[in-house]
């Protein structure tokens, strides 16, 4: 029945849609032309497989009965669902929601781009393998993201209660990751929750913000707020917020999103880096970094900026309500991120590197 | 009992037992542990025991088949190999489900139309046969039809 179904339609010419790359991109398929021809053609024309690096193992590797067959066959069915998405996706009276869908629609079953999604680096990607500006791997860039780092992030987000110490809630839209890749620091994206030394906070970080959803990426502005909600309130006898870091209307790409010094300006700085100098037995401070989409004028479809020297002036970096900014400027929080500091010996050092005041040492007083 | 009586250690013992019974002439007893025969008292027979001591020294790995080892191509082929069959099973039961939603559909048109031409035979139609089950001489008429129409008392071998 299968068979009978696939075999009785007549192979139309605009069927090969996934070997055509005049008007797809590079990225849609493996570059490498020897895995190419044993995925697509069978090992039989090639020694083994290509992606086996050493001869013998190569040599030694059984590949299983009659898969090359099914493949050719299962390729053409699902090939054939592919050209009707593209027929609809190129109609012009659809939107551009639907557009993106259909298009990773007809491309998510595609062989060579689950074969480069799988097999490469999705994070530090390279936009001629993984080019994050395709809808179907945005699509598979988000699966892959939900599957293990969103809840991760939530979770910690949650436990050590960033959520709601600082913001009511998050609804995670984009990844955000942060690196502090300066000598001082780890040259390694940053777990969430993780404790950090005063020596590698002790210049600022860099983020990577990596969106998933159909935005504008030419008009869409971004803020990033690093917030510290424990920084000690004696007068009140409780906590305050401080703000450590503060960057606005940052623009990004799908591929290029690392907000470092190369991607903004003096203008862009809301508050300068301050790093975390916790006093000694103050506790541990949370450091929540929080990603926001700035609003878009509904009529002229550009980035609403926010007027940093205003803010400046009214902004209370030491004792930050970040609801109440995140409410003025109508923000949207779409990603979020938490490192944590303690005293350590080092803190001093960075105290003296910023000029910053000698700090508290803290006792337990008997009530 | 020996050692009880007189007071004596451990190796006076086993020296007095080994001259008892040198001198009745018996031959010295030795205990011999030999295969198990009989099952314990747990009902479990030896050889039962002895797969059970097998598998459990045997780590859990072992015990499941080996896991294929597919090279990346064969991987990403047997992914699309099972996306296929999904795909192709998904619109399977799609078409089956519209089809029979459409039957009711049809059979409900049917019977709004029965109701309101005949209400009689509507009501004689919807006679509820809760419990009733398939009867066993209900059968598909053949030209041939055997002698004995159904074993009434037959035993499975």
């Amino acid at each position: 029945m299968y068979r009978r179904l696939l075999h009785t339609g007549k192979v139309s010419r605009n069927a090969a849609v996934w070997s055509d790359f005049t008007s797809r991109s590079q990225s849609l398929g493996v570059s490498n032309a020897a895995i190419k021809q044993g995925l697509l053609q069978g090992e039989q024309r090639t020694e083994g497989p290509a992606s086996i690096k050493r001869r013998a193992n190569r040599l030694k590797y059984n590949t299983p009965e009659h898969i090359d067959e099914t493949f050719a066959t299962c390729y053409e069915y699902l090939q054939k669902r592919a050209v009707k998405a593209y027929a609809r996706a190129n109609e012009s009276d659809i939107t551009p929601e639907l557009k993106n869908q259909l298009l990773v629609k007809a491309e998510q079953t595609n062989p060579e781009v689950q074969y480069n999604f799988q097999f490469n680096e999705k994070l530090d990607n390279i936009p001629s393998v993984i080019d994050y500006e395709q809808p179907v791997y945005r699509h598979l860039g988000r699966k892959h993201w939900e599957s293990y780092q969103q809840m991760l992030l939530m979770q910690r987000l949650e436990t050590l209660k960033v959520i709601p110490d600082t913001l009511p809630t998050l609804d995670p839209r984009a990844r955000v990751d942060i690196k502090f890749p300066f000598s001082t620091g780890v040259n390694q994206w940053i777990e969430p929750g993780k404790f950090l030394s005063s020596g590698v906070t002790s210049l600022e970080p860099v983020f990577k913000i990596q969106e998933f959803d159909l935005v504008n990426p030419y008009e869409q502005l971004y803020t990033i707020l690093v917030v510290n909600p424990d920084e000690p309130d004696l007068l009140n006898d409780s906590f305050k917020t401080t703000l450590s870091y503060g960057l606005t209307n940052i623009k990004i790409g799908y591929n290029d999103n690392v907000v470092d010094s190369r991607k903004f300006f003096e203008r862009n700085v809301l508050a300068k880096y301050l790093p975390p100098v916790p006093e000694k037995n103050a506790g541990d401070q949370r450091f929540a970094v929080w990603v926001f989409r700035q609003p878009i004028d509904p009529e002229t479809g550009k980035g609403v900026a926010i007027d940093n020297d205003a803010a400046t002036q009214t902004l209370d970096r030491e004792n930050l309500d970040v609801r109440s900014f995140v409410k003025d400027n109508k923000l949207d929080a779409i990603g979020a991120h938490v490192w944590r500091s303690k005293w350590d010996s080092n803190v001093k050092n960075v105290r003296d590197q910023y000029k910053l005041p000698k700090g508290r040492v803290f006792s337990r007083v008997r009530t | 009992m020996l050692s009880r009586s007189a007071n004596l250690t451990k190796a006076e013992c086993a020296s007095l037992a080994t001259s008892t019974t040198k001198a009745l002439g018996l031959a010295p007893r030795v205990q011999v542990r030999t295969k198990r025969t009989k099952a314990k008292a747990s009902g479990i027979t030896p050889q039962t025991q002895r797969i059970i001591t097998q598998l459990s020294v045997m780590s859990a790995r072992k015990k499941q088949p080996r896991m294929l080892k597919l090279s990346q191509e064969d991987l990403v082929k047997h992914q699309t190999i099972q996306t296929a069959w999904h795909t192709y099973q998904d619109i399977q039961k799609h078409q089956r489900q519209e089809a029979l939603k459409l039957q009711f559909q049809k059979t409900d048109a049917a019977m709004d139309l029965l109701q309101r031409a005949a209400p009689d035979v509507y009501r004689h139609a919807n006679v509820d046969e809760q419990g009733k089950v398939f009867p066993m001489e209900l059968r598909v008429p053949t030209d041939f039809p055997p002698r004995k129409v159904w074993y009434y008392d037959y035993k499975k071998e």
